[in-house]
Parts: structure tokens; C-alpha cells; sequence
């Protein structure tokens, strides 16, 4: 028992030094001067950067970013699963901007002196707020109350898919259908969909992006089946994946709604492209159920 | 199977190669940092063997010798040759907590430790405990028994941990799949400082426990009619062991294999006598995985591979040559 | 049962029971044992010899009555204090000792270590030579366990048990599985103590032939009871084997020397 004893002290021992944790965290250094050299790792952050004309800023970007095309070429530091911090620190950065899900990354930065400024994207007003924030931070506030109205303009309500119930899968691989990924609520695809009038036939899933089997599918019996992809579809793709749907649906059920798809590196980012992606959502799902599959590939 | 090596040669050696490595592997990485810039005070440099580098080897040596002893004890105890923090589910049930405390992530801290590092704590606990548990309902075969408990625990929380994942965000379920890869990249001394006590205290009780644990090597029976409370001395090392093991998973994730491979090494070089095998697992599994970890910087660099993938890719196949290759001798 | 004894008791059960969960094993019984005596349990399988040593070694919690070392009962003696009174040579061992015979004779000295320090002193080294030298193994001292014979190997453990300077040493079928040789051997070892020290030896035990040579006192048992005790002539006789063992037996006793010879017919 006294092993276990001086096993309790020694476990004590620890907490004065635990105690310190996060007083040096929370209160991030103020730095009034408008930052020189910026780390953005999202795609979305990244775009909001650049299309608020900090592109010459920013210094490095994280493995995922394809747009805009000069991000592109900035050094890479890694991913979410693996970000490479000796490489964000040799790039002596004054401020990183990040999101929710680069918690961990955040921490480190702070603790290597290094200011964080942490924004969302995951709904709509969190970009608004991600592009006054980020604007704010970077002196370039007009130009990011300029781009939120813009957004907020480009993405206003209308009601070309009025009372459709629609399911939005994302990545789906070409060939029959058994388990596919879905958009389910909380997500930016939902509050499109609201924008646009249509209901997201999985809007009571639990999960964001719940996965769901074909059996789903049927007893949700959606009207419109939207495909989301980041790789640019050819038309004969498009087909195959109309034709997937048609296989498996009708060996089921006599349930044949329509199937479109989206495809560009934009459709699959909460970022400043979106009202590309809302134009696209809004053709795709415009057209009346009758109609045969229409323009399934939209590139406004 | 006797000592082949001088026991206290190899151990004054493995303190040498643990000073050298902690000196150099720093040097190591993505990019090879320059003695020169680093000496005449280049700020950049500097953060980077610092407060990157340094930090980062120091908690590899640590955690990777804490693991070797850890499994070093389970296999003395368990008379198994393949129990070790991993297998046992000890590791995993410190994953599952974690991955709970991610999902439900209570801001703040309690009695001062983080969320993270207590659920990871009461994980290793409980996975012992349960472990423990079963195998003493059944006192026959107490090895097996024991192991398979462990890989019935392992299971359960692993098929835990995939549930919750299912259940998270996808910004708490890529938090969660990062940490379950194992990974050392800290930032300053914090960590380190946190681990010191947690493994120092363990390593002290299983130092203690040398006698006890050479004394089972002839039986528990045989053990028993020397003097040794059995039933004490096993929760004794499996509550010194689940602190530290729950201590380094809560920084680091599970590593797998550490300690499995290294006292089986070195088993062969210095002989299974506690008083010599159990600072050289301590020495030998940091040197083992801070080597695996510069490694994991080098290889495909300028990415990272997170180190406990390294050592489950070397640790698999070892694991099979145990089974199958070992037995003949 | 017991014929009271005229020097006071060593080791004395009273009433002393123990059964599994699924049947009872043994007892109750009740014996005294004297100091220096050497007494052999025999009976066939399942009468309850390992379970009667195992009590007496402490390593069991007995059910119901009472075990005393030199008129203590075993509830006031914590096991680092039996283990300096009573040492156990079991049957049943691991496969494979990683050790060294130096090594292994080395743990017998463990109840003597103080809790704190544990590191052998001198007195322990000579305990260690002196159990080494009797058994004759202090030439082999830094062979592997594993290398030696079954044989050997006992001598070991017999060893082991010696360096633990307990009054009282346990044996459990300290023969079986042996060839004649290495039989003769561990005999000779059991001869030696009796000749040469004060210890107390209790031993378990199939082979007649071995009890007849070692024993003071042979107590036979049967189905947890203790159903004979007397000297080796007394028990190991015709009558009292077929009883316990339920197969006929011959012996033939050359001369007067009592060392019965047990065979079986055919």
C-alpha cells in the first residue's frame, strides 16, 4: 500500500505545473500591425485570403489548397493528419489563420509565438463573419465588408427548387450505389438547399455527413438525386452515373428521380466560390421533374 | 538463453548511445539543420531545434523506454511473450478515452489535468482492471487467459472508438484519427515536464518490484511460497503501468510494439534478470523509438509519417516471427 | 487420529477441510508433525496429497479449521514470515526457467531481504554455496536452468528451498517423471538433510519405493482422508496398499533391514 501511496504523490506532483496550462494560451499576443506574412491550411481560409487580396501575403498553405492557382504554387506545410510545423516555422510567420478542426495546430503556433486567428466556415453566416474577421485583422476591413455583402447578395434566397426534396451525395465512386455519403443538416449544402426552397431529404440524420445504405435512399424516396464531385465529370461519366442510380432504383422500387451532378474543385468548399456552386445547385435543380435528364453537367 | 553480453557493459553502452542519440537525432529531419546557423544564433534555427526538436526526441526517449518496460512487465507477469500495453488493450482503452473526451471536449481541466490526459488515465485503468478482471474469474492458464481478455477489450474499444468517430464531426473525427496514428510532435517542454512524474513514479514501482518479478519467472507458485502477494504485486505493476502508459497516450497516442520488440531483444542480450532488464528496456525502447521517429521525419519528408505507423509496420511482422519462428529454439 | 506426540508439534493441522467449487477435496483432517521428522503422504490420485501440501505451504486458504507453525496459527504469520519458516519444492513448474541455477537458488533468499534494500549480502552468498554444495550442483552454478536433466533440474529447486533456511521444506513428488538415477539422486539429497541437518521434511509422493526409503512417518491417504499412519513397515504392507490403492501388492523384505521393497504383480 505504500507503493500506492507514493504512486498518489507522485501523481500530484504534476498539477501545479498542469495548473499553468493555457494562462499563456488565451491571451495571444496583440499585435496592432497588420500582418506580413500569413499562413492559411484550408482550402476555404486560403480562398477567403486571396479573394480578399492578402494573396501576396500569404507565405505558405496547407496541402488540400488548388485555387487559386498562385496559392497553389506557395510552399506546402502539410495536412490535417500531418502538418509539418518546422516548415511553418521557417517561414517566420506573423499570424496563421485557421479553422476549428486545426485546434492542435493552433496550440503549437501560440506556443511558438506565432498568432492565431481562428475562423469558421461550416455555414454560411460563418463565412460572412470568417470574411469581416479575417478582413479586420488584416486592415483590409472595407474589402471584407464588400466581399460579406457580395456573398450575402450572391447567395440570397430564391426559389427555383421550391418545395423539392433533394439528396446531395458527395464523392459517390461510378458504379451501383450501396452505400453512399450524404450532406445531412448542419451543413452548408443543407442551408443551400433551404436558400433555394428545397428540403434535404436527410435533415434529421446525426450525423453532418452521415453514410447511408440504398435502402435509405428508397424510404426517403428524394425527388431530385444531386451528385457532388471535386474532380471535373465528363458527359459520358455523367451518363454512368445517371444509369447507377437508374440500375439500382428500379430494380427496387418504381422510384426513378432525377440524377444530377456537379463536379469542380469549388463544389466541395465553404469558400468565397460558393456562389458558383449556389448558381449550379439552383440550374440543376430548376428543372421540372418531368423533364428528361436536362443539363446534368452545369458550368456557369 | 543466459546473459551473451555483459550485463553491465551493455547497460553502461545503452546510457552512451541514449545521450548520443539525444543529440544528435534533433539534427535529423525533414531538412537537416545547420550547426553553424544554430551556433551564431539564427532565431529560426534556434526555434526550431528548441523548441521543435529537442522537446520532441526527450519525449520519444521517455515514452518509448516507459512502453518497453511496461511490456517488459506484462510479459514477466502474464508469462506471455506477447502482452504488452497494446495487446493487452491497456493502450487502446487510453485511445478510447481520449477519443470520448474529444467527442464530448468539456472545455477546461480537472484537478488540473486535461480532459484529454484524465479520460486517457481512467481508460488505461479501466482497460486493465477490466482485463484483470476477467482473467482472475478464471485462475486457470492465468497467461492466456489474460491475453485473450486483452484482445476481447482491444476489440470492444476499438470498435468504440470507430463508433464515436462515426457519430463526430468531421473535425473532431479528424482530431481523433490523427491521434489514434501516434504521433510525438510537441511544441516546448510542456509535455515533457507533464510525463516526468507519471513515468518516474512508474518506473520507480517497477523498479521496486524487481525481486517479485524475477521471482515469477520460476512460477507464481513457487513465488508465492517465497513470500511475494501475488495478488498484490499484479495490481501493484498494473497500476504503475496504466499510469504511465495513460500518460504517454494521452500525449503521444497509442505507439504500438515498442514494447514488445525491445525486451524480447534484449531478453536475448543481457538475459530476463529484472535488475539489468529493466534499465535497458528503459534505455533501449526511447533509443528504439526516438530512431523510428527521426525516421519517420526523413522518409517522406518534407511530410511526416506519424511514428506509430512506423512502429506498427515494423511491430506486425515481428509480431508473426514470434509466433511462428521463435518457439524452435 | 493422530497418536499425540511427546516432543510438541512443527506443524500441526486440526481439523482442517478444503473443497473446490464443485467438490470437496479434502479433509477434515488433523496431524502434527514433530521437528526433524520426515513424513511421506501417499494415496492414488485425487486423494488430496498436493491440496494437504499446498495448506501446509500456506498457499491455500483453508475452509475450515485451523494450521499452526510451532503453536501459531497460520492467520497471525503474513506470507514473507511463512516463507522464512516453510519452503515449497511444487511439482508443477514452467516449461521453461530462463535462468541461471545461481539465479534460481538466489530467489530462495527472498523472504530474508528487507523490504527496502534488496540486494544479497554475504550471509545470503553463504546460504546460497552452502544449499549448492549439498544438493551438488555449486560446480553447475552458472548453467542455464533449462540446459540440465529433469533430475538435475529438481535438485534446483530442492536448492532453492534449502537457501531459504525454513525449518520445514515441502516437497511435492519430488521423484515422479524421473529416471532411476536421477531418483536415487534426489533420494540421496533427502538422506543427506536427515543425516546432516535439523530440517522438517513433508513430502508427497506415488513411488513406495521412495517413501520407504526416506520416511519416518508414512501417512496414507484416501479420498481427502487420512485412513493409515504408522512407520514405513506398517503401512507399506500388502493389506493397507491394496486398500488404499485398490490393486493387489507383494512385498518382499530382504533381512531385517526396514526398507520394505514394493512391487506390483505381473
Amino acid at each position: 500500500m505504500r507503493r500506492l501511496l507514493a504512486l498518489l504523490l507522485l501523481a500530484i506532483l504534476p498539477l501545479p505545473l498542469a495548473c499553468t496550462e493555457g494562462a499563456p494560451e488565451e491571451i495571444p499576443k496583440a499585435r496592432a500591425a497588420a500582418p506580413a506574412r500569413i499562413l492559411t491550411l484550408a482550402p476555404s481560409v486560403t480562398e477567403i485570403a486571396f479573394a480578399l487580396g492578402l494573396g501576396d501575403r500569404v507565405v505558405g498553405v496547407g496541402d488540400y489548397v488548388l485555387w487559386p492557382p498562385e496559392a497553389a504554387g506557395r510552399p506546402r506545410l502539410g495536412g490535417l493528419i500531418n502538418p509539418n510545423l518546422e516548415a511553418m516555422v521557417r517561414l517566420e510567420p506573423d499570424l496563421a489563420i485557421l479553422l476549428p478542426s486545426e485546434e492542435d495546430i493552433a496550440r503549437s503556433l501560440r506556443r511558438l509565438n506565432i498568432e492565431v486567428l481562428t475562423v469558421e466556415s461550416e455555414s454560411l453566416a460563418d463565412l460572412e463573419a470568417a470574411v469581416v474577421t479575417i478582413g479586420r485583422r488584416c486592415s483590409v476591413p472595407a474589402r471584407g465588408a464588400e466581399l460579406k455583402d457580395e456573398l450575402h447578395e450572391a447567395l440570397a434566397p430564391r426559389d427555383d427548387a421550391a418545395g423539392r426534396s433533394v439528396m446531395i451525395t458527395l464523392g459517390r465512386p461510378l458504379g451501383r450505389p450501396a452505400e453512399v455519403l450524404v450532406a445531412g443538416p448542419g451543413t452548408f449544402y443543407n442551408e443551400l438547399l433551404e436558400r433555394l426552397g428545397a428540403a434535404n431529404a436527410f435533415q434529421d440524420a446525426r450525423a453532418l455527413y452521415p453514410q447511408i445504405s440504398l435502402e435509405q435512399v428508397l424510404a426517403r424516396s428524394p425527388d431530385v438525386i444531386l451528385e457532388i464531385h471535386t474532380d471535373e465529370q465528363s458527359a459520358q461519366q455523367v451518363a454512368q452515373r445517371q444509369e447507377d442510380w437508374a440500375e439500382a432504383l428500379r430494380s427496387l422500387a418504381a422510384l426513378a428521380p432525377p440524377v444530377r451532378v456537379i463536379s469542380g474543385d469549388w463544389a466541395l468548399i465553404p469558400g468565397p466560390r460558393l456562389p458558383r456552386l449556389y448558381r449550379a445547385m439552383a440550374e440543376a435543380l430548376a428543372a421540372p421533374p418531368s423533364s428528361k435528364p436536362g443539363p446534368a453537367k452545369v458550368s456557369p | 538463453m543466459s546473459a551473451s553480453i555483459c550485463p553491465r557493459r551493455l547497460l553502461l553502452w545503452l546510457f552512451a548511445a541514449w545521450f548520443v542519440v539525444l543529440f544528435t537525432a534533433p539534427l535529423i529531419g525533414g531538412q537537416t539543420l545547420d550547426f553553424r546557423e544554430l551556433w551564431s544564433g539564427d532565431p529560426t534555427t534556434a526555434t526550431i531545434f528548441w523548441q521543435l526538436r529537442i522537446p520532441r526526441v526527450l519525449l520519444a526517449l521517455l515514452a518509448g523506454g516507459s512502453l518497453a518496460a511496461a511490456g517488459m512487465s506484462y510479459q514477466t507477469l502474464f508469462r506471455n511473450d506477447l502482452a504488452e500495453p497494446y495487446t493487452l488493450g491497456v493502450a487502446v482503452g487510453a485511445a478510447l478515452g481520449v477519443v470520448i473526451a474529444i467527442r464530448l471536449a468539456p472545455a477546461g481541466s480537472f484537478f488540473g489535468l486535461s480532459w484529454t490526459s484524465f479520460a486517457s488515465f481512467l481508460g488505461a485503468l479501466a482497460a486493465s482492471a477490466l482485463v484483470f478482471g476477467l482473467a482472475q474469474r478464471r485462475r486457470s492458464a492465468v497467461g492466456s487467459t489474460l491475453l485473450l481478455a486483452g484482445i476481447a477489450v482491444s476489440l470492444s474499444c476499438t470498435a468504440l472508438i470507430l463508433f464515436i468517430q462515426y457519430l463526430s464531426d468531421s473535425t473532431q473525427t479528424f482530431r481523433m484519427v490523427r491521434w489514434t496514428m501516434g504521433g510525438l510532435a510537441v511544441v516546448g517542454y510542456r509535455e515533457v515536464l507533464w510525463l516526468l512524474p507519471w513515468l518516474f513514479g512508474g518506473s520507480f514501482v517497477l523498479v521496486r518490484s524487481r525481486w517479485e518479478l524475477d521471482l515469477l519467472l520460476t512460477g507464481e507458485e513457487l513465488a508465492a511460497s517465497r513470500g511475494v502477494d501475488l495478488v498484490r504485486l499484479r495490481l501493484t505493476i498494473l497500476a504503475a503501468t496504466s499510469v504511465m502508459v495513460g500518460a504517454i497516450v494521452a500525449v503521444a497516442g497509442p505507439i504500438g510494439f515498442v514494447g514488445l520488440m525491445i525486451p524480447h531483444i534484449l531478453r536475448r542480450w543481457i538475459g530476463p534478470t529484472h535488475r539489468f532488464l529493466l534499465p535497458a528496456c528503459l534505455l533501449a525502447g526511447g533509443i528504439f523509438l526516438a530512431l523510428c521517429d527521426s525516421a519517420a521525419r526523413v522518409v517522406m519528408a518534407p511530410a511526416e509519417l506519424p511514428v506509430g505507423i512506423l512502429t506498427a509496420l515494423l511491430g506486425g511482422p515481428f509480431f508473426l516471427w514470434l509466433i511462428f519462428f521463435e518457439r524452435s529454439d | 487420529m493422530t497418536t499425540s506426540p511427546a516432543t510438541p508439534a512443527i506443524l500441526e493441522a486440526r481439523q482442517v477441510s478444503w473443497h473446490s467449487r464443485q467438490r470437496p477435496v479434502l479433509g477434515p483432517v488433523s496431524l502434527a508433525i514433530r521437528p526433524r521428522e520426515h513424513v511421506v503422504l501417499i494415496g492414488p490420485n485425487g486423494a488430496g496429497k498436493t491440496t494437504l501440501l499446498r495448506l501446509l505451504a500456506g498457499l491455500l486458504d483453508r475452509q475450515h479449521g485451523d494450521i499452526l507453525f510451532d503453536g501459531t496459527s497460520y492467520e497471525h504469520l503474513d506470507r514473507r514470515q511463512l516463507a522464512r519458516r516453510i519452503a515449497y519444492v511444487p511439482q508443477i513448474r514452467p516449461a521453461r526457467i530462463p535462468l541461471t541455477v545461481q539465479q534460481v537458488v538466489e530467489q530462495g533468499r527472498y523472504p530474508h531481504l528487507s523490504s527496502g534494500r534488496k540486494s544479497l549480502r554475504l550471509r545470503d552468498f553463504e546460504a546460497i554455496e552452502g544449499a549448492l554444495r549439498r544438493v551438488g550442483l555449486w560446480e553447475l552454478r552458472q548453467r542455464s536452468v533449462d540446459r540440465l536433466s529433469g533430475g538435475e533440474r529438481q535438485a534446483v529447486f530442492i536448492a532453492a528451498a534449502l537457501a531459504q533456511e525454513a525449518g520445514v521444506l515441502i516437497l511435492d513428488e519430488p521423484t515422479t517423471h524421473l529416471d532411476p538415477r536421477h531418483k536415487a539422486k534426489v533420494t540421496n539429497i533427502l538422506l543427506r538433510l536427515k543425516r546432516e541437518t535439523d530440517t522438517t521434511v513433508v513430502a508427497a509422493t506415488h513411488e513406495l519405493r521412495f517413501a520407504a526409503h526416506v520416511a519416518d512417518r508414512v501417512i496414507a491417504l484416501e479420498q481427502g482422508r487420512l485412513v493409515h499412519q504408522g512407520e514405513p513397515e506398517e503401512v507399506l504392507e500388502p493389506t493397507i496398499l491394496e486398500k488404499v490403492f485398490g490393486i493387489p501388492f507383494v512385498v518382499a523384505s530382504p533381512g531385517a533391514l526396514a526398507t520394505p521393497r514394493v512391487e506390483l504383480p505381473e
